[in-house]
């Protein structure tokens, strides 16, 4: 893993809550993505993109990931600033261009936000439970767990190969802009080298402890609808409400 | 029950076989110890035992066959003689799954399909024995070497495999943790488990095993019996490149003042060329993980970073390299250095050195480095140094570890970097490597840089290191870390 | 000595649709597809600076997938590995917001590069390009909404205050034939990314014994 660990915090610090217990189940933080992207992404979706934010921002709360909690409003209101206010200011082509890319963004951000909740809050494990528990292909849910364990490890193995560059004066704007295939060769290589590496021993200890073999696996903590579910839904259903009741900065036309 | 019989095996793309004509049995109940320098073939032969080898490096050449339990290892899949092995391999924490002991300790239970309850059960009860000496509720990356060791033993074993294959269980242990390996061993070696064991250090075994099988070349050497072994002097292992007992680093400790700084002593002379830290403090995810008010690290000399796992020696080795922002000033030689001046002074040598080869032949490798260095350097001379002149035309990932680690120092030399920094850089090498890396070590000391070297290795701390710097996390009482357990949703 | 509690007749599993892939194709698969993903976000990420970098990064994103593909393709064991991997990433991205369309689109291209390969038994380097070529369209499908979903996207409450030109203005800029050369630089950076990777493969991967 990380010759020094700290790199991988930025990206791996989310905790995961340990017990499963008193959590949402996988299920239904899967079913809330797919619910959330396809609403706002819908056309007509941008009535339900203000809920899918508050959405976002609340669950990140919740599992104290306040970098994200931050982050994800901030970056909703920049995309409001620049795709909506700045047009009504400064008439420009450019600006007609950089807002219709705001009002996909804006979008991605409440969707990516869900997304990111369900990946940081849910364990390998409990991911493949979940998957099983709908029947899905033995190919389809252990390739899924096996990626969501993997990410920490390449996202550490990529920051370790950039802190190595750096230390040899091999990043900066400066040397990407004169050799662009080089640097991204000098990056790509060794990340792909050391995380093929570094995932080496991890699958070899996996298989051998059954993972992805043809039997049929038993969950210890099987995934279970329950009260913080049933909260979900009432949530769910109060700001899907008051997305088609109140009025709404992005949809309505500003004086 | 192992039989080996006659096995050769050539790992995919080597030039060499790593077994050759190797025979062995292990009998139910047997504890043996395979020993042999690195390159002897004994993590090899290890893994030849639950069918990694061939089945997991694929396209290698296997002749010969090994059976397990009644089981042909070429006949079977993988799983299948995972059901009747345990395996730990070398670095504990780069094979755990999950991030918890629990999950762990259920994961190969689960994916073998036990009944729900006979996991529950078990889990609990290894639990219940896990927790005397490791925190369970805390994620298995916060712990230390020796707690991760203990929980992979747990989790390789809940399946009740009647045989357990470690591999350099004792590398990265301190004594402490070492001493806790060896009652684990014992425990299930009185529950009848075959155990078998790759390893470089030896004593802290003598009292478990009924025989060693020393490898060399890819087959056995020799073989002793437990009344044999214990009469065989160090000097004899010393021969055969095996570490013995351990040594404790007798080294004195570098004054340093800061709560992150394990014993505090005033900070004095400081002599020209030291590097000088001062009111080093940084926070990471609202925590203090590093606070060390002042302390000087000399040129020419190695100072060792030691402390547990959190300490912040990894922290430490990042602000002085500048690739982590903190409060506090970084001299050398009086002048304040930035963090860009520091990136541009600094080099470290990583555990996994695959990370810091950029190029495509070792010569390039050099070249690159070449082109920052503050004089003129002698590539050439450098590499035959390091005895890398014979392969300047290779790819740098086709060598060995030990030739892509001294590659890097290479590179280091050339550059001329004033401040080195060693993170591990013995992990699981045999005594003759050893050697090696702390001449390496030496040498760049040897040629006026501040050298520091992380690291767990006491075998290598004792021959390389000048002076310590004990580290200790700065927070004395922790962040509610364990609180977060019970957190809704 | 036997196993003792332990139900070896749990055996082989109902064959279902899955192809049978080993244990080891599984998380070769997973790691390959968690490194396209790294590497995408990790570039996209300087996209975030704004929606007119994104647009420039895209093709960067192609071009170094492209060793990732190509070297997964020398490791590739049966047929039906690079569906799989296209799966999963179309997947991965759904479960973390993106279109279903994209989804869908991946898959499709996954599909059709798998053809490719099979069509060349999986040793071709053309093959290989040209499959990557295929696949490369993937970094299109984020952009499907605009050309299914235009309407919405122009008829912003903004665009409307701004007056007529500037709403024909955005009309002109995301027409079907500007989307299509977007379509077609993709899919040149992505034959392009596939001569990369190919390139990089036989400087590094193969003289490192890693393909």
């Amino acid at each position: 893993m990380p010759a020094l660990p700290e790199t991988a915090a930025p990206i791996a610090a989310t905790p995961v809550s340990v017990a499963g217990r008193r959590a949402l189940d996988p299920r239904s933080k899967i079913l809330l993505v797919l619910l959330v992207s396809l609403a706002v992404m819908s056309p007509g979706g941008l009535m339900f993109v203000p809920a899918g934010i508050v959405l976002a921002t609340v669950l990140a709360v919740t599992e104290r990931a306040w970098s994200r909690a931050l982050l994800i409003p901030v970056a909703a209101i920049a995309m409001y600033l620049l795709g909506w206010v700045l047009p009504l200011i400064w008439a420009h082509p450019v600006v007609t261009i950089v807002a219709i890319g705001c009002g996909y963004v804006i979008r991605f951000v409440a969707a990516f936000g869900v997304g990111a909740h369900l990946i940081a809050t849910t364990s390998p494990t409990q991911l493949s439970a979940a998957l099983r528990a709908w029947h899905l292909p033995r190919a389809i849910s252990v390739t899924l767990a096996v990626m969501l364990r993997f990410f920490p490890v390449v996202a550490a193995e990529s920051s370790a190969v950039l802190d190595a560059m750096r230390l040899r004066g091999l990043v900066g704007m400066a040397g990407l802009a004169r050799h662009p295939i080089l640097s991204m060769e000098r990056f790509t290589v060794p990340m792909i080298a050391a995380s093929l590496r570094a995932s080496e021993d991890l699958s070899a200890s996996a298989i051998l402890r059954g993972l992805g073999s043809r039997r049929v696996p038993v969950s210890l903590d099987p995934p279970r609808f329950g009260g913080p579910d049933l909260g979900l839904l009432l949530a769910v259903t109060v700001l899907a409400a008051a997305s088609l009741l109140l009025p709404n900065p992005l949809t309505m036309v500003i004086a | 029950m192992i039989q080996i019989t006659g096995v050769s095996w050539t790992y995919p793309h080597a030039e060499a076989p790593a077994l050759h004509d190797l025979d062995l049995r292990i009998a139910p109940g047997e504890f043996v110890v395979l020993c042999g320098a690195s390159g002897s073939g004994k993590s090899t032969a290890l893994r030849l035992m639950n069918g990694l080898v061939p089945q997991f490096h694929e396209d290698g050449i296997l002749t010969g066959t090994v059976t397990v339990e009644g089981m042909v290892t070429t006949d079977v899949e993988l799983d299948a003689l995972g059901l009747v092995t345990g395996t730990v391999l070398q670095h504990p924490r780069r094979q755990f799954f999950t991030d918890t002991a629990r999950e762990e300790t259920a994961f190969a239970m689960e994916n073998f399909g036990f009944p729900r309850d006979a996991i529950r059960a078990r889990v609990e009860a290894t639990l219940a024995d896990l927790a005397a000496h490791v925190p369970i509720e805390q994620r298995l990356r916060h712990l230390s070497g020796g707690q991760q060791q203990q929980v992979a033993i747990a989790a390789a074993t809940a399946h009740d495999p009647r045989i357990l294959l470690l591999d350099e269980p004792s590398s990265n242990l301190s004594a402490d943790a070492v001493r806790r390996l060896t009652a684990t061993l014992a425990d299930l070696k009185a529950q009848g488990v075959t155990i078998v064991i790759a390893e470089h250090r030896l004593r802290y075994l003598q009292d478990l095993i009924d025989r060693v099988v020393v490898m060399r070349d890819g087959t056995v050497d020799l073989e002793w019996t437990a009344a044999q072994f214990r009469a065989v002097p160090d000097a004899v292992l010393a021969q055969e490149g095996l570490r013995g007992q351990i040594r404790s680093p007798d080294v004195p400790a570098l004054p340093a003042a800061g709560r992150s700084a394990a014993e505090q002593a005033p900070v004095e002379d400081v002599p020209s060329g030291t590097l000088l830290l001062d009111g080093i403090r940084c926070r990471l995810g609202g925590r203090v993980v590093l606070d060390l008010e002042r302390v000087a690290f000399p040129a020419g000399e190695v100072t060792a970073i030691r402390g547990v796992n959190g300490a912040g020696k990894s922290t430490l080795a990042r602000i002085i390299t500048g690739l982590q922002t903190s409060a506090g000033t970084i001299r050398i030689d009086g002048r304040v250095l930035s963090r860009r001046a520091r990136q541009r002074a600094s080099a470290i040598v990583m555990q996994d050195v695959q990370r810091q080869l950029f190029t495509d032949s070792v010569q390039a490798e050099i070249d690159l480095a070449a082109v920052d260095a503050p004089t003129a350097p002698d590539p050439a001379a450098v590499l035959a140094a390091l005895d890398l002149d014979h392969l300047a035309e290779r790819h740098p990932l086709s060598l060995s570890g030990g030739q892509q680690q001294r590659l890097v120092v290479a590179g280091v030399r050339v550059a001329g970097r004033r401040i080195v920094i060693f993170d591990e850089p013995s992990s699981g090498v045999d005594r003759r490597h050893l050697q090696s890396i702390c001449d390496q070590i030496r040498q760049v000391a040897a040629a006026g840089s501040v050298v520091l070297l992380i690291s767990h290795d006491d075998d290598l701390l004792a021959l390389a290191a000048d002076r310590q710097l004990t580290l200790t996390p700065p927070a004395t009482q922790r962040q509610p870390m364990l609180a977060d357990a019970s957190r809704n949703e | 000595m036997t196993d003792t509690t332990v139900p070896t007749e749990a055996g082989p599993a109902r064959t279902r649709l899955s192809v049978r892939f080993s244990a080891r194709d599984l998380v070769s698969v997973a790691i390959f597809a968690v490194l396209m993903i790294v590497v995408t976000y990790a570039i996209g990420m300087l996209g975030i600076l704004s929606p007119l970098v994104w647009l420039a990064v895209v093709p960067v994103s192609v071009l170094v997938n492209g060793i990732v593909f190509l070297l997964f393709v020398t490791r590739v064991k049966h047929a039906g590995m690079v569906t799989l991997l296209g799966v999963a990433v179309a997947l991965f991205y759904l479960l973390t917001g993106n279109t279903v369309f994209s989804t869908i689109g991946i898959i499709v291209l996954a599909v059709l590069a798998e053809v490719v390969l099979w069509a060349g038994r999986y040793r071709s380097r053309w093959a290989a390009i040209w499959a990557y070529t295929i696949f490369a369209l993937s970094f299109f499908t984020p952009f499907l909404p605009l050309v299914f979903d235009r309407e919405n996207y122009l008829r912003s409450p903004s665009f409307t205050t701004m007056g007529q030109e500037y709403v024909a203005g955005a009309d002109a800029l995301t027409t079907l034939p500007v989307l299509g050369v977007l379509a077609l630089a993709i899919a040149v950076a992505g034959f392009l990314g596939g001569l990369f990777g190919s390139a990089v493969l036989r400087k590094h991967f193969v003289r490192a014994g890693l393909a």
